[in-house]
């Protein structure tokens, strides 16, 4: 038996060998939140972050810090030497970038730090932020929670309901590493008192910001990327110029305006090479559910299904084949087209597939809207008062 | 564990062979002078006040004889009515009168042997010994004190019997007859111990039982020398296959009821005189997740019950272990709003999540140690002490975290749920250990810990048979009644982890 005793003696020893190297106690850490990446007027790198307090004394339950410095790995250093706890990146919810920071060369590259790592996360989501990141940090609103938590809620929310992407660190390299499509974040604001989601930032395959949607616009956007188009509420202005009008157009307050939820959708693309052209035929097809028709005109609300179907497709159609436009300007694609070339014309994809943003601005997107309405509602307001 | 086991393994054949000492002593014939009989026996018996010499005379046959048994063993109406009276009063019309046509009592036995005639005294028999023969009567009148049979005390039962054993193996072995009233069900006796002698019987059902197993079973009772078995306890760590585990490799029971239902599985029952709690092997790991209750309710019901014991296991041993890894290693895993609350609570905590976690974890443990030993009137009271002093005062003198309160009253209670209470110490044990390796390597540190758990699991083994049947080796058959408890009428075989040899048990259909 002293064999046994012998060797696990031994075991114990070595088992305590190793030692507790990379311990660290939760109340130790500072735990960063939300980390914001900007440029100032002199072009220095400024990096901020913020993390919960937990101490019983102090009376501010969140701290940020701004650092000047030339790496996240770096900017660590220098919160260490100011911070209570150890900094660590493991809880991190939200990358705010600033706009001056979009017009560096190959910025993300600041973000490999965040992929290596095993021990820091992916899921933070990535947001462009239209004026000072340092503005955001020294915020303090009364009426929310933690401002990281909240920013993070607010983006989450706000893409629930469609009004904006909702873009973490892995797929965002997604988004840059593929050659067939540019990335897309979300954009957001600092308002007086408010942090605002304005709607979606789109960016070209070097990193520099393009364009941007507005909520209206994202929520079409994210329709006809498939992500979540179910349950996505539309609301149309139906407004035609009508000549026989009683009031004037500029002083009519109530507007032609139906919304509607889509309950199914389908989407087909069809994609064709030729004369050195791409053409793609977008067929979007979708069933609906009328939530509202308002409108200043009796007649308006009266028409029928068909006419409804025919208008919304027509409206639809234009401002599908808007947003595809202003990209198609800027040479991005941030709808992913280069995917189904790659997929369906691979070989004349192949030559192309460096340059993809300027063949697609070349290419032929032609959209075919269907829409279904399946149902007008339990009642409303326009036929009972007809006899009248 | 492989290394542990062999080791383990070499030890216990080094055991076997040891020399054997023989269990009684040199026989020593009875004379036919009945005096220097008596003289014998009550040199033996030196220093017994109790032991009470009556000298007589038979009336049927005119022969001097004289009657001895120990005063405190004995059934004194018995005595007096079954076998002084007939003997002195009565005759008996034959050629030939046999004491055995004149006392009235049951059992009767002759022995030729002095050793015999002290075990027999010794047990509570009275004997008689008779002018010039050299054999003695052993009559059966035994009388010791004992318990009334009540509810078993340990496994508390809604739907069950209200019956539970006691501390004489014959009525204990009445008690399991009346499930079985079969003439298969059969018991193997033998003795150990050299002072104590103790009974012991193994129950099982000869056409059911794999032979190999009981065999293995008595060699391994055989084998044991030792002053006296007290306990089911004592017997069961002579002859489990692996000592040095936490774990019971059989289960114990004081209730018939799940005695017949596992010797009717094909398992065997060990009866030990003088213990209330009867041992069951070759067991299984998931035994010890059964209760006999669980048949008694709906399967449904049931299988959800055992599913929450299960969760129960992997609580009590991991729950504490993974609040130390998080909050030392690993806090990623959490998720952000309890890491926040989680935080806010240990930044008034000045001891590291290790020392809290095992103040509050001992603290437990004593308090459970000191509500079994107390008298229940004072027992309550201890109750009380623990909720107020753990869950209130401790965590506004910023003792401990609201959290830790409620991780250890969760291990608590996941413990207190598991039925068998040999399991539950064993699990309640590892956690200790657990928590560790949590500290030392965190996360990292608790899947190490639950691999080397895994398999000395998979390599234990109970009567040879393996432990962690049905779930490794893995038999399908068998997970009808382990984790989950189908319908009884899905359940026609019995459980191959018995390796029984008659494995059907009843017919593939329903009374309808």
């Amino acid at each position: 038996m002293t064999r046994f005793y012998r060797i696990a003696l031994a075991v114990l020893a070595l088992l305590l060998l190793p030692g507790c190297y990379d311990q660290m106690n939760l109340e130790d850490a500072s735990i960063s939140l939300m980390i914001g990446l900007d440029m100032d007027a002199d072009n220095n790198l400024v990096i901020s972050s913020q993390s919960p307090v937990f101490y019983k004394e102090a009376r501010e339950k969140t701290e940020s810090i701004t650092v000047k410095s030339n790496s996240i790995r770096a900017s660590r250093n220098k919160f260490d030497s100011i911070l209570t706890g150890i900094t660590t990146g493991g809880k991190l919810q939200t990358v705010l970038i600033g706009k001056r920071l979009l017009e560096q060369q190959n910025w993300f590259s600041l973000l490999d730090l965040y992929y290596r790592v095993p021990k820091l996360t992916e899921t933070p989501r990535i947001v462009v932020v239209d004026g000072e990141v340092k503005d955001i940090f020294e915020f303090k609103p009364a009426d929310k929670p933690r401002l990281s938590l909240h920013i993070r809620k607010l983006i989450d929310t706000a893409h629930m309901t469609n009004n904006t992407v909702v873009t973490h660190l892995q797929e965002f390299r997604r988004q840059m590493k593929d050659k067939g499509m540019t990335a897309s974040l979300t954009y957001l604001k600092k308002e007086q008192n408010d942090v605002v989601v304005t709607g979606t930032a789109l960016l070209n395959k070097r990193g520099k910001l393009m364009e941007h949607f507005s909520i209206m616009e994202s929520t079409m956007f994210l329709v006809m990327q498939r992500q979540n188009p179910r349950g996505a509420s539309l609301i149309l202005n139906l407004d035609e110029p009508q000549e026989d009008q009683a009031v004037p157009d500029d002083q009519r307050g109530i507007r032609n305006e139906i919304s509607f939820d889509i309950v199914n959708f389908k989407k087909k693309v069809k994609t064709a090479y030729s004369n050195g052209k791409f053409r793609f035929d977008v067929g979007l097809k979708m069933s609906v559910i009328i939530t509202s028709i308002q409108s200043d005109n009796k007649e308006f609300a009266k028409q029928s299904q068909i006419q409804f179907q025919e208008k919304i497709q027509a409206n639809l159609e234009r401002q599908f084949d808007s947003i595809v436009e202003r990209c198609q300007k800027k040479a991005i694609d941030p709808f992913g087209f280069g995917r189904y070339a790659r997929a369906y014309q691979y070989k004349a994809w192949k030559p192309v597939q460096d340059e993809w943003g300027q063949t697609f601005a070349n290419a032929d997107v032609r959209m075919h809207i269907k829409v279904n309405i399946k149902n007008y509602g339990v009642t409303d307001l326009y036929s009972p008062l007809d006899g009248q | 564990m492989g290394l542990l086991r062999t080791i383990i393994r070499g030890k216990r054949q080094s055991n076997t062979q040891a020399p054997k000492v023989s269990k009684h002593q040199d026989p020593k014939p009875l004379s036919t002078d009945l005096d220097k009989n008596v003289a014998d026996l009550q040199s033996l018996l030196t220093l017994s006040p109790e032991l009470i010499t009556r000298r007589l005379l038979i009336k049927s046959t005119g022969e001097r004889a004289t009657l001895m048994y120990l005063d405190s063993l004995s059934d004194k109406m018995a005595i007096n009515n079954d076998v002084l009276r007939p003997l002195m009063h009565y005759t008996v019309e034959t050629d030939e009168p046999l004491i055995e046509h004149i006392v009235t009592v049951g059992c009767i036995k002759q022995a030729t042997d002095l050793a015999q005639v002290e075990l027999a005294v010794l047990e509570g028999c009275s004997v008689l010994f008779v002018e010039d023969k050299a054999t003695a009567e052993l009559f059966y009148t035994h009388g010791w004190p004992q318990r009334a049979i009540e509810d078993p005390q340990m496994e508390a039962s809604l739907k069950g019997a209200h019956q539970g054993f006691v501390e004489t193996d014959c009525q204990n072995i009445a008690l399991v007859r009346r499930y079985i009233q079969n003439r298969e069900l059969k018991i193997k006796e033998t003795r150990v111990g050299r002072r104590g002698m103790t009974r012991i019987s193994i129950l099982y059902l000869a056409d059911v039982v794999n032979p190999e197993v009981l065999q293995e079973l008595s060699d391994r009772i055989d084998r044991i020398d030792t002053d006296a078995i007290l306990s089911s306890g004592e017997l069961e760590e002579f002859i489990e296959d692996n000592p040095y585990s936490p774990f019971p490799q059989f289960t114990t029971t004081e209730r018939p009821d799940s005695v017949a239902s596992q010797i009717l599985q094909g398992r065997l029952a060990i009866v030990i005189d003088k213990s209330p709690e009867v041992l069951i092997g070759p067991a299984n790991f998931a035994m010890f997740f059964q209760s006999i209750d669980d048949y008694s309710v709906r399967w449904q019901v049931s299988t959800f019950i055992r599913i929450l014991r299960f969760m129960a296991f992997f609580i009590t041993i991991f729950l504490p272990a993974f609040y130390i890894a998080a909050t030392t290693y690993n806090f990623e895993v959490i998720p952000l709003r309890l890491l926040l609350s989680i935080g806010q609570s240990r930044a008034v905590v000045p001891f590291p999540p290790i020392l809290e976690a095992l103040i509050m974890e001992l603290t437990l443990e004593m308090l459970k140690e000191a509500g079994i030993r107390l008298p229940s009137p004072i027992g309550q009271t201890v109750g009380i002490v623990g909720a107020i002093v753990i869950g209130q005062a401790t965590v506004q003198a910023g003792f401990v975290s609201n959290i830790m309160v409620i991780v250890v009253s969760l291990t608590g209670l996941a413990s207190f749920i598991i039925p068998n209470n040999d399991m539950s110490a064993a699990i309640r044990l590892i956690r200790f250990p657990m928590m560790m390796i949590a500290f030392f390597y965190g996360l990292l540190g608790v899947g190490i810990g639950m691999l080397v758990l895994l398999g000395h699991l998979i390599a234990l083994e109970s009567l040879g048979t393996p432990y962690f049947s049905p779930f490794s080796p893995v038999r399908f058959a068998d997970w009808k009644d382990s984790f989950l408890r189908l319908p009884i009428w899905k359940m026609n075989m019995r459980p191959l982890s018995t390796r029984a040899v008659q494995s059907r048990k009843q017919a593939p259909k329903r009374g309808e």
